[in-house]
């Protein structure tokens, strides 16, 4: 069982605090970042990642129970990130950016190529293998992030709008491969797409600028909700309508 | 070294740079063979008369460059055998080996009578030491004699100062590609979340750097090496390297082939140094602009400070520790010399060396470090949140046009950038202190005004004066000192010829005058067009950096679609880039030629503005009755308009390119490079 323990976490930019005491234990299992544009969702991931620093003596991150600054490149080395729908380089082919992230990955050679055509199967890239990413649309350069995310067999998956510009039938294959794999994993996905989450996930966190407001399973948060119509959507609506 | 391979791959991949790279090799070659071609009619002769002369002895080889000059100097120069530079330099060079053994004991003698002189004598002076230093240092030279073999070519790879600037903007643009790529397509922080995606991916890519930096050092030496061989030739590889010029006083025993392996891993170790600066620029940076504007501050100040320092100077060691110097390995070899470092002599190569190992640790720590900690990623996303809370101000759609240009396409910066190199241009501008300008200035001066009888009484005077003085000195009638004067006169005698051949020229027309008019001959380039192909080069140059992107940048951002589909549509939005292009056009023409103009008649003097232009004697036949005011507001109009057609040209290639990248490498390809090469 693996644990992800976040600890009064603290982020400031300049004079705006984009985090406030975050506070939180995640376990094997999927959670949902629920939140609108600037609630602090992708500070949170990128304080986890390490590609942001928290505020001096302002919480600590620990990964089964050792501090990940201190594990360094020993907990980068079980994590996978998907970081929101961005450029990758166009000149590689999809075959040659992976074996690139899988050496940044510090995959053993040999296995790599085993490795790469595994992923690029279940992303189902598979037949796109030696093309170049410039020639990929939004959906498939998004499947080949997700594809770099799953490269050696991760134990934290941290993916910020994985379905984003995907298709329904690329969102359903995602959402089974998410859902299988995070047996012995944690997920943690930022999204804004309800549906995404709403059967997979094992707890959802709701966010507004930079705090928790809310969290448990999505039957426990739609139960609280004081209308009759209980759903994830209304409970978005409920917390996050107004704005 | 996967990465390491990873990284090279991508490099490689992205065809600006290998664009960049393949358009400055070009320019370094044709540089290279023009600049043989400007200063040898003939390189194949040096060769010819080094083998000639090699069994000769050294009486016989006085004796043929003494025959070589005869001829040169005969009525029938064009029967010569060799070309006058190439017999007089090989003379000089073949003068300066002939004494090389007189030379290393005149060493040894300066050394004796410096110890013996009472205030140099002082065991524990710096002068004491250094002077026993250098007699040791002279003493280990095995070679006594020298042969003569052409110099030319070897001199031709070594000391290329276009190859070393072309090498280092090559290894600038590599720098930019490894290091900014990432962050300005938004990968970095998927790279940073990897194990080993910070320092590890750090130090590849400054691998990579590395790797890139040899190569590109490799391909302009076999460039030169190339042209050199096929032009002058390389001689004899194995002939000690104290004999090629300027390297006389070399104190290792090199031979050529060897110092040429040397100077190319010096060059190797320093353009290192450079890239690996240029990293931690880019690292540090936040946009292109900030990296393209300390990097040419940083080039620029290190380059003056280099030439404008001497060596021996009390600030010698902004010379010698200068970023400059670490690719200029003559700088260390040509000569013996030590540096005072608290009274004691410490060799140049030592210290130089030790500096260099220094500041590349220093620089290479600090890369590391920067690049893992990520600080400069934190730092930009602050600086867009800044961004955000500007005005919310509505605008014109030409000060839209100008902001775009201006802020988000970084040419306000390549306009300060350019204005402050344009200011030492301006600053620079100088007239030439020659006894000819002295004497045709006395002239114009002292006749000024409308030619009349006097004018001709003084021209039949001085022309009787120099026939006297010619005839004299045929017949051989002067002595020492009235010989000299005879050839400081002959400096009067030509601008007298040419103050005489003026009023020839204008002596039948109306309202001329004569007044001193070297000033508008410059300005309006009669006798040489190398001030004009200056300023044309700083114009085009600065047009194709802010141009290019104009219509460019919203193709790559496929914003021209919704541009087209708005109410103004196309038609405006290429109107409105064309009066944006015009403007910049007319601006930088003014700001090149206006203080040029200006810069002209402050050291030239304003006399003769009011006169027609047909007062200057090129101009005596123009048709049309202006004044020189007038010629030089009609001649500035001409150009601008000349420099505005090219720019609707550039402006016509960014409004197909798809990507600005590709706007600006073709329109520098188009129009600066062949600037450059005409300039050059």
């Amino acid at each position: 069982m693996n644990k992800l323990e976040i600890t009064q976490l603290n982020k400031h930019y300049g004079k705006k605090q984009a985090l406030k005491n975050f506070t939180f234990t995640f376990t094997d299992g999927i959670y949902g970042l629920l939140g609108p544009n600037g609630a602090g969702k992708s500070t949170l991931m990128n304080l986890i990642t390490g590609n942001l620093r928290p505020d001096k003596d302002n919480g600590k991150i620990f990964w089964n129970g050792e501090e990940t600054m201190v594990l360094g490149e020993n907990f980068r080395r079980q994590l996978g990130f998907m970081p929101q729908q961005q450029n990758l380089y166009d000149s590689m082919t999809a075959f040659d950016f992976l074996g690139y992230v899988a050496a940044l990955k510090g995959l053993d050679k040999k296995k790599s190529v085993g490795y790469i055509h595994e992923v690029l199967k279940r992303v189902e890239l598979e037949d796109s293998t030696d093309k170049k990413i410039g020639g990929f649309s939004g959906g498939m350069k998004q499947r080949v992030l997700i594809a770099s995310a799953l490269l050696g067999e991760p134990k934290l998956l941290i993916m910020d709008e994985p379905t984003a510009g995907l298709d329904p039938k690329q969102r359903v294959i995602i959402k089974r491969l998410v859902s299988e794999m995070s047996k012995e994993m944690i997920v943690i996905i930022s999204t804004h797409i309800i549906s995404d989450i709403e059967n997979i996930a094992k707890e959802i966190i709701l966010m507004k600028t930079g705090e928790i407001i809310g969290n448990g399973t999505v039957q426990e948060l739609v139960d609280e909700l004081p209308l009759d119509e209980k759903n994830l959507e209304n409970l978005y609506m409920h917390y996050y309508g107004g704005e | 070294m996967r990465v390491l391979i990873y990284e090279l791959k991508k490099l490689i991949s992205y065809r600006a740079f290998l664009f960049i790279s393949l358009v400055c090799i070009v320019m370094g070659a044709l540089s290279s063979i023009n600049n043989i071609r400007t200063a040898d009619p003939a390189p194949g002769d040096y060769k010819r008369i080094a083998s000639e002369i090699a069994n000769m002895s050294e009486s016989e080889a006085q004796e043929f460059f003494q025959q070589q000059f005869d001829e040169i100097f005969s009525e029938h120069p064009e029967n010569s055998q060799y070309s006058g530079v190439a017999v007089s330099n090989s003379k000089t060079q073949f003068d300066l080996i002939s004494g090389y053994g007189e030379f290393l004991d005149s060493i040894k003698e300066n050394c004796k009578s410096i110890t013996s002189i009472s205030i140099f004598a002082d065991k524990d002076s710096f002068a004491y030491r250094n002077t026993s230093k250098i007699e040791q240092a002279y003493e280990n030279i095995k070679i006594k004699t020298l042969p003569l073999d052409v110099s030319q070519g070897v001199e031709n790879i070594l000391n290329n100062n276009i190859s070393d600037i072309l090498i280092l903007f090559t290894i600038f643009a590599a720098a930019i590609f490894i290091f900014t790529k990432d962050k300005e397509i938004g990968i970095i922080n998927l790279l940073y979340s990897y194990p080993k995606g910070r320092s590890r991916l750090c130090l590849n890519k400054i691998g990579a750097l590395f790797f890139i930096t040899v190569i590109l050092n490799l391909l302009f030496m076999a460039v030169l090496t190339i042209i050199s061989i096929s032009t002058y030739g390389l001689g004899d590889l194995s002939r000690p390297i104290q004999s090629v010029n300027g390297y006389l006083e070399c104190n290792f025993n090199f031979s050529v082939g060897e110092y040429l392996v040397v100077s190319l891993i010096f060059k190797i170790l320093g353009s290192f140094l450079w890239s690996i600066l240029f990293a931690l620029i880019c690292i540090l940076s936040s946009n292109n602009a900030q990296i393209y504007g300390v990097s040419a501050l940083i080039s620029v100040t290190e380059v003056l400070l280099y030439n404008n320092i001497s060596r021996i100077s009390n600030f010698g060691l902004l010379h010698d520790f200068n970023l400059v110097s670490f690719i200029k390995p003559d700088n260390i070899f040509f000569t013996y010399r030590n540096l005072n470092i608290f009274g004691y002599p410490v060799n140049a190569l030592l210290i130089i060396s030790a500096v260099w190992l220094i500041l590349t640790v220093a620089v290479l720590i600090s890369v590391n470090v920067i690049y893992a900690g990520g600080k400069n990623q934190e730092y930009k996303r602050i600086h867009i949140s800044i961004r955000k809370h500007s005005s919310a101000k509505v605008h014109k759609r030409l000060n839209y046009a100008f902001r775009k240009s201006l802020f988000l396409q970084g040419s306000l910066v390549v306009i300060v950038i350019w204005a402050v190199l344009l200011s030492m241009y301006h600053y620079n501008f100088s007239k030439p202190a020659s006894p000819y300008d002295m004497y045709y200035k006395q002239y114009t001066t002292d006749y000024a005004g409308p030619i009349n009888e006097n004018t001709f009484n003084i021209i039949k005077q001085d022309e009787q004066y120099f026939a006297d003085l010619d005839s004299k000195m045929m017949n051989g009638e002067f002595t020492t000192s009235e010989m000299n004067n005879y050839q400081s006169e002959q400096n009067r005698k030509s601008a007298f010829e040419d103050f005489k051949l003026r009023v020839e020229a204008i002596e039948d027309i109306d309202n001329t005058e004569i007044f001193y008019d070297l000033g508008y001959i410059r300005a309006f380039c009669v006798n040489s067009s190398d001030e004009f192909k200056e300023m044309a080069l700083l114009i085009i140059f600065i047009c194709a950096l802010i141009i290019s992107p104009l219509i460019s940048y919203d193709n790559g951002r496929k914003l021209t679609t919704i541009i087209y589909s708005t109410t103004t549509g196309k038609k405006s939005y290429i109107k409105r880039n064309i009066l944006i292009t015009l403007i910049y056009t007319a601006a930088a023409s003014f700001a090149v030629m206006i203080p040029y103009y200006i810069n002209i008649l402050l050291k030239y003097g304003t006399q003769g503005g009011n006169l027609p232009i047909n007062s200057i004697k090129a101009f005596a036949s123009f048709p049309i009755p202006i004044t020189v005011w007038q010629f030089a507001l009609g001649l500035f109009i001409l150009r601008t308009i000349l420099f505005s057609l090219i720019s609707l040209i550039m402006l016509a290639v960014s409004f197909k390119s798809k990507s600005r990248f590709t706007a600006v490498l073709i329109n520098i390809t188009i129009f600066v490079i062949p600037a450059v090469c005409i300039w050059l």
